[in-house]
This record gives C-alpha cells, sequence and structure tokens, in this order.
C-alpha cells in the first residue's frame, strides 16, 4: 500500500464519479423533459428550459454543498456538534486521545490535527478535512471511555488512513453530488405544494398551469428520490471499498491487529454500538470508523466481515462492552510526559538522533511503521516537558516558532529580531521567546520539526487577524539578517503550509496532474542541493547521478553548478512542482531521498531541503527518514 | 406550452435559488456561532488552570499574612464565584448574562489578588520565598494566555456579530434563532489585564 497511488487513484476515482453523476443528472433532465411534454407539446423551448432549470439546480446545490464542506475539517466537526479537545488538556482521558494522535501524526509527518469530542454514547469516530493542512479528526465520548490505548491507537491509524489516502475530498464530493440530486425531490416537494395552493384557488384559467406545475412536482420529486438512491447506492459501495482498507492500513501502522479488532469488537458488544444521535449524522455517515445508521445503505462493511478481515480465525464473540470502563493510567498519560513508554520497550533512545544508515528510501511513502511510532515518541520524550507545553496552546505556540528563528550567532540581531516582536506583539511574547531559544538550543534540527508539528494545532486556534499579526512578524525575523538561511526557509514553508497562508491552498486539491519528464528542469535543482551541500563533495556527482537515474533514464548526469542550486533557485522551481500528480511527487521524492541517502545518512542539511520540499509540495514526510527497518 | 406554465416554472427556479441563499446564511450563520463557542474552550482550560493555582497560592501566603485572614477570604471567595460563573459561561459562550457574569467575577478576583500582592510587599520573608515567586510567575504567564485566547474569542465573536449585520443575514438571523449578538469577554480591571505583577 503506497498513500501516492492511492491519492491519485481517489483522484481518477472521483472523476469518475463525477463522470457517472453527469450521466445521472442528464437522465434525470431527460426525464423530466419528457414528464413536462407529455402535458403540452414538446418544444424546444420546453427542453432547454427543463434541461437548464434541472441542471442549474443540480449543479448550484452540489457546488455551494462542496464549496461548504470544502471550507475545513473544523466546520465539518463543528457541524456535527463536536467540542474542541484543548491541546493543553489536563483531563486523563483527552490527554491519552491526543497523545495518540500526536504521535500518529508525527509519525506519519503530518501537522497535528485538533481533535474534537462528541458528547455521544455510541463508539465511532471520524476525519475530515480536504488535505493534509485542515483535516481534524473527532472522537466520540465512547470511543474515549471504552476502549482502551491499544484500541483507540487502532482506530485513531485508521482515520489517519483517510487522511494520509485522499478519502475526505473523495468524500466531499459524493456528498455535494448526492445532496444536489436529492435537493431535486425537495423542490419537487415545494412545486406540489406550490400546486396544491393554487389550484385550491377559484382561478379555473389556471388549470392547466396547476396541473402541469403538479406534473413536474411529482415527477421531480420521485426522479430526485431515484437518483438520491443509486447515489447513496454507489457511496454506499464505494466508501466500503475505503473502509477495508483503512483497517488494513490501520494493521500496518500500528503493527498490531489486535488494536483495530478490538476496537471494533467492543462495537459489536456494545449496546449503544456506533449509533450516532445527532441528526447531521446521516449527511456525514461515510465518514465514520462505525456505521453510524443501520439501513441498507450501510456505508460500512459488515462488523463481523470487518473483524474476519483483521482475523481470520475469530470465534465470533463480542465483549460485554457496557459492563468495561477503561482505567486510564494517570501516571502515564500526565499533561505533559509521553505515554506507553513501557508497553513499547526498546524503543529508540531519545538523545540517539545521529542519523542511522538504510536504504529503503520507498518505505517512507507506506505511512508510519510502528517503529515510527516509537520514534515519534522517543523524539517528543527528548524534547523538555514545558516547552512541549507551550506548544499545546496558541500563546506558547507562537512563541515557539519565534524562539527557533531567533539568530543564534549574531546577538546584535538577535537583539533586533526581539525589540521587533516586543513592539508588534503583546507584553511578555518577547521574553518568552527568548527563553525558548535558549531552552531549544541544544535540540536537534528534527526535534525541532517534531516542535513545529506540534505547534500546528494551537496555531489553527488563531483568529485571522492573529494569523496575519503573527506572519507579518514572522517574516520580520526571517528576513532580519537580509538573508534567509535553510533552516528559516523549512520552517516558513511548513508553517505557511500549516497554516495555508501563502496561497488559499485549503480550498484547492493539494495535487495537479503534471508528469516528471516535462518538468524535470525544475526536479534537477533539489537532486543538485542535496548532492553538493548534503554530504561529501566527493560524492557528489554519484550521489546525484543515482537520484537522476531514479527520475528519467535519459537526463543528463552532469552535476549542475552551486548557484543554480541555492535557495533562490528552489523557491523558483516550487509552483511547478505543486502541480505534479501524487505519484510524480512520489517518485520525485524518493529519488531526493535516494541522493540524500546515497552516503548511507541523512544530515541535518538534507533532512531540511527534504522538510521544506515535502511541505511545499503537500506531502507528509516524518522525521523518520533515518530509520531502518 | 402556455405562458403561465413558463412563468410558474421561472418563479419556480427563482423562489429555489432564493432559498439556496437562505440555506447558506443559515449555515453561515451556524458556522461562525461554532466557531466562536470552541474559541471559548481555550480561555477556559487557561482560567481553570489560574482558579487551580490560586488554592496553592492561599497556602503559601496564609503563614506570613495570618493577620490578614479577610484578604485572603475574600480571594477565596472571588476564586469559588468565577469558578462557578466559568462554568456557567462555558455552558452556554453566546450568552449575554453569562458572559457579563464571568467578567464580573473575574474582575473582582483581580481585584482581591492584587490585594494580596500589595501587601506581600511588606512581607520580606514572603518575598524571598522560592515557592511564592513561582506562583507568580506561573499566574502572570497564565494571565498572558488568558489575554490571547480571549483575543481570540472577541475576534470570532466580531466576525459573528458582524455577519449578522449585514445586509441579507440581518433579515433572517432573528428567525433562525440568532436574535443575539455575541458579547465580547472584557475583563474590566487593569490589573488583570496587566497580571498582578508585584516585583520582587
Amino acid at each position: 500500500m503506497d498513500f501516492f497511488d492511492e491519492q491519485d487513484q481517489a483522484r481518477k476515482r472521483s472523476k469518475w464519479l463525477v463522470v457517472l453523476f453527469c450521466l445521472g443528472v442528464i437522465s434525470i433532465a431527460l426525464s423530466v423533459f419528457f414528464v413536462a411534454s407529455y402535458l403540452t407539446e414538446p418544444s424546444w423551448n420546453l427542453f432547454w428550459l427543463t434541461g437548464a432549470g434541472t441542471v442549474g439546480v443540480v449543479t448550484l446545490a452540489s457546488l455551494g454543498r462542496i464549496a461548504s464542506l470544502s471550507s475545513g475539517g473544523s466546520v465539518v466537526a463543528e457541524s456535527l456538534g463536536g467540542q474542541l479537545i484543548c491541546p493543553n488538556t489536563n483531563d486523563p482521558q483527552q490527554r491519552r486521545i491526543l497523545n495518540i494522535v500526536e504521535e500518529m501524526a508525527i509519525a506519519s509527518g503530518t501537522p497535528v490535527p485538533p481533535v474534537y469530542l462528541m458528547e455521544e454514547k455510541g463508539i465511532n469516530a471520524f476525519a475530515a478535512g480536504n488535505s493534509v493542512n485542515n483535516a481534524v479528526v473527532g472522537i466520540t465520548r465512547g470511543c474515549a471511555e471504552k476502549l482502551n490505548r491499544e484500541q483507540l491507537q487502532g482506530v485513531v491509524a485508521h482515520e489517519f488512513s483517510h487522511i494520509l489516502n485522499g478519502d475526505m475530498r473523495l468524500n466531499i464530493k459524493l456528498t455535494g453530488l448526492i445532496f444536489g440530486i436529492v435537493c431535486l425531490s425537495r423542490i419537487g416537494e415545494i412545486l406540489m405544494r406550490a400546486a396544491a395552493f393554487s389550484g385550491g384557488g377559484r382561478r379555473r384559467k389556471k388549470d392547466d398551469g396547476t396541473a402541469a406545475l403538479l406534473a413536474i412536482g411529482v415527477g421531480l420529486f420521485v426522479l430526485g428520490l431515484i437518483g438520491g438512491f443509486f447515489g447513496s447506492l454507489i457511496r454506499a459501495a464505494v466508501s466500503r471499498q475505503r473502509e477495508f482498507l483503512a483497517d488494513a492500513s490501520a494493521v500496518q501502522f500500528t503493527r498490531n491487529p489486535d488494536g483495530i479488532s478490538g476496537a471494533l469488537k467492543r462495537i459489536g458488544g456494545f449496546s449503544a454500538g456506533s449509533k450516532l444521535e445527532t441528526a447531521s449524522a446521516s449527511d456525514f455517515s461515510h465518514m465514520f470508523f462505525g456505521s453510524a445508521l443501520t439501513s441498507m445503505f450501510a456505508t460500512h462493511p459488515p462488523l463481523d466481515k470487518r473483524i474476519r478481515k483483521i482475523e481470520p480465525n475469530w470465534n465470533a464473540s463480542y465483549p460485554e462492552t457496557d459492563k468495561i470502563s477503561e482505567e486510564i493510567d494517570l501516571q502515564s498519560e500526565k499533561a505533559s510526559g509521553l505515554a506507553g513508554a513501557s508497553s513499547f520497550a526498546g524503543g529508540t533512545s531519545p538523545t540517539d538522533n545521529e542519523p542511522v544508515q538504510t536504504n529503503h528510501h520507498e518505505q517512507v511513502f507506506q505511512g508510519p511503521t510502528s517503529e515510527n511510532l516509537e520514534y515519534a515518541r522517543a523524539l517528543l520524550a527528548g524534547i523538555p516537558s514545558h516547552i512541549l507545553d507551550l506548544c499545546r496552546e496558541p500563546f506558547g505556540a507562537r512563541c515557539v516558532i519565534f524562539g527557533l528563528l531567533l539568530d543564534s550567532a549574531d546577538q546584535k540581531i538577535r537583539e533586533q529580531q526581539l525589540s521587533l516582536i516586543h513592539s508588534r506583539l503583546e507584553p511578555e511574547t518577547d521574553s518568552l521567546s527568548h527563553k525558548i531559544f535558549t531552552a531549544c538550543q541544544p535540540l536537534s534540527c528534527f526535534e525541532k520539526f517534531a516542535l513545529i508539528e506540534e505547534c500546528a494545532s494551537p496555531l489553527r486556534e488563531l483568529s485571522p487577524r492573529q494569523v496575519s499579526q503573527f506572519s507579518e512578524v514572522m517574516n520580520g525575523l526571517v528576513t532580519m539578517d537580509q538573508k534567509v538561511d535553510l533552516f528559516e526557509w523549512s520552517l516558513q514553508k511548513v508553517i505557511y503550509h500549516q497554516l495555508a497562508i501563502q496561497e488559499d491552498s485549503s480550498k484547492k486539491d493539494p495535487h495537479g496532474s503534471g508528469g516528471i519528464s516535462k518538468n524535470i528542469d525544475f526536479c534537477l535543482p533539489f537532486l543538485g542541493a542535496l548532492a553538493l551541500f548534503g554530504g561529501n563533495e566527493k560524492d557528489a556527482l554519484d550521489s546525484y547521478s543515482r537520484g537522476v537515474s531514479i527520475l528519467d533514464k535519459k537526463a543528463s548526469k552532469d552535476l549542475l553548478p552551486s548557484n543554480k542550486c541555492g535557495i533562490d533557485a528552489l523557491e523558483n522551481c516550487l509552483p511547478r512542482l505543486q502541480k505534479l500528480s501524487a505519484s510524480a511527487k512520489r517518485d520525485f521524492l524518493s529519488a531526493c531521498i535516494a541522493t540524500a541517502q546515497h552516503d548511507q545518512e541523512i544530515s541535518e542539511i538534507e533532512f531540511l531541503i527534504l522538510r521544506g520540499l515535502a511541505a511545499a509540495i503537500s506531502c507528509p514526510m516524518g522525521p523518520n527518514l533515518s530509520i531502518s527497518p | 406550452m402556455s405562458s403561465t406554465t413558463i412563468t410558474l416554472i421561472v418563479l419556480g427556479i427563482i423562489t429555489i435559488l432564493l432559498i439556496f441563499a437562505v440555506v447558506g446564511i443559515y449555515n453561515k450563520l451556524v458556522t461562525l456561532k461554532n466557531r466562536f463557542e470552541n474559541a471559548f474552550s481555550q480561555i477556559e482550560v487557561q482560567l481553570q488552570r489560574r482558579y487551580d493555582l490560586i488554592p496553592n497560592l492561599i497556602e503559601t501566603v496564609k503563614g506570613y499574612m495570618a493577620h490578614e485572614k479577610e484578604t485572603l477570604e475574600a480571594v477565596i471567595q472571588a476564586r469559588n464565584q468565577a469558578q462557578s460563573s466559568l462554568q456557567t459561561a462555558s455552558q452556554n459562550p453566546g450568552d449575554a448574562a453569562a458572559i457579563a457574569g464571568l467578567a464580573g467575577a473575574e474582575g473582582m478576583l483581580g481585584g482581591a489578588l492584587g490585594r494580596i500582592f500589595a501587601l506581600s510587599e511588606s512581607y520580606p520573608d514572603l518575598k524571598a520565598n522560592q515557592n511564592m515567586a513561582n506562583l507568580q510567575e506561573e499566574l502572570s504567564s497564565t494571565e498572558n494566555k488568558v489575554a490571547f485566547s480571549r483575543q481570540a474569542f472577541n475576534d470570532s465573536v466580531t466576525a459573528y456579530n458582524t455577519y449578522k449585520q449585514t445586509f441579507p443575514p440581518v433579515i433572517f438571523a432573528g428567525m433562525f434563532g440568532h436574535g443575539q449578538d455575541g458579547t465580547l469577554l472584557e475583563f474590566e480591571s487593569e490589573k488583570i489585564k496587566e497580571a498582578p505583577k508585584v516585583q520582587f
């Protein structure tokens, strides 16, 4: 399983679905025409009128719905009645969920998504949003209470698979299109009422009009319902496929089939099951972990089938979930610390950030593995807990970013930077930033970037005004010394990506459809930079040509001069690279990683280039490059 | 096809478009309200943290300020009052009375805390107490965080109120149960904004 391929496939699939729906809408429009022409003589006028009316209504309704759903996962979560869990919460139950989500996000190299809690008894969860940058994870109260850590981890991994595989965009399109068709039946209903109303009047002359209205109303109503019926069937079929895939990915991410299957079993043995009470649940039923509704449009495969896929020898017995209440190990889930360290003994030691050798660059694209999870956990454990605490609320998160940007070499510039913060922002922002700067000095790049991912969710709590203030000051700090160094460049890319500041990327599809061969000139500078600045200069040509040969066998293997691989040159290449298709990005990133790993290790410079690049082209990339399988 | 039918159909389409527009307005109102209600939860966490610190503060101060019993009790009372106001407000952050109640209680608490810190000036032993210094440091850093989250909350309340007052929504807001404006959370006491900052 490779989530880049999955994303491309999801893209293709959603194109097909759109075509399918267009055909459906056209046939509905034709049917409306026939109904209408049965009543009056058919004419081209009538044909165009009904056609334009039907298509117009469906398109408008669908686009409106898609646009409103695309405004980000938090809108969906909030309309489902979700309550944001503050990243700095002290509630042990909520802390546990957040710890699991944080580990999973850092292991898979995505910004830590905000987590919403729904006050529902059933065991369920969902992921929403249309890209990794505005994704959110939602979890019901039942899920938090009735599952143990292992099982919760399985559920969260399942949701991350939806995020990484691009299922959420597909879901949004599906929901929108069905909504458009179902809208027709609503309109039919309104027309029927209007006809009944005007038929009640005594104006007999208008009888033919009323009858036509009534007939069109009934026609639209029935057609809309039929369309909606088939639409829901298609949606259910697609969604069931994705659920199996997500279950399988959850096993792969956690390398622990018991977690996810245990969670499913607990749903099976629970009187409240995975049902949801909220009214809007049916609209979003396909997004959930377990089926929210019981009907023939089930968007999820039956529980026992899902469990059997993971655990073929299952004896079909469900636990009595009603009696279970999970005791949470308060000590291990304490506010700042990271949990479960004892049960995952033998992880990478926290200080062991020395790059480890590996040749398996393909592995990065298959989602996080249990090693990555352990690595992420260890990485977080290596960061002083008071700094991590700061990352978990907006004020502190902002200061952490500022602190990381303070110039460590030149004290004069650092003072200028601090006075900039002092003059533009709230009191004590500057002193806190300076404290963080001092505390972060000994941290490695890998840890610093884990901190930045941690800041993602609190930074999304900023109001638009605060965001623009923040990004202004951040730019000021970066350009204070008249130049942008690699760390600053990379950090800026990651933050812009997380907050969707630079371009309105949140609304758009993160990937395009470009191929590598046409854009090879834009790829080469990155390989050049990795080869020239990343490792031993003597090997530069070798590592460069290794990367190039992955990209394109025929391309010239002459190393670019170093002035063509500077940050400016890299920056210029990005707009074209963003438009590559997901699988082309995968190939390009593997070439980059192959180049970087030519000398058997990833240096900090290489990590920074890769991290900035991955963020700029909307590909999640974890800190785990240096983990060998 | 008679002209009546065409007129009716055209009217129907216009009605449909209007319905879409109104549904859009409704959704936007709900989204904006959800946004600011969720923005309140960060304030809640920070304020709660502050209220949790106060008993420790009292515990530390008590030994030194034995004959300032009244002041200490006032702080405890103000703290309990603020805590229950916070609970009410967090149930319904859109309610003007609840927000005003919280602002009032916070003002009281700020004043009472300010008095303690002013008094502590005249107790050199207390000033030397490391615990006291830590608590004060922590209280003031929580203060900054509260102020910052309050800013975000007020921004989203303002966005909601402004949207409600623009032209088409202003007609429907009342009908959809969005009659009441969101209330900005402002703490009156200047001491609170500045944090109980006393140099040791």
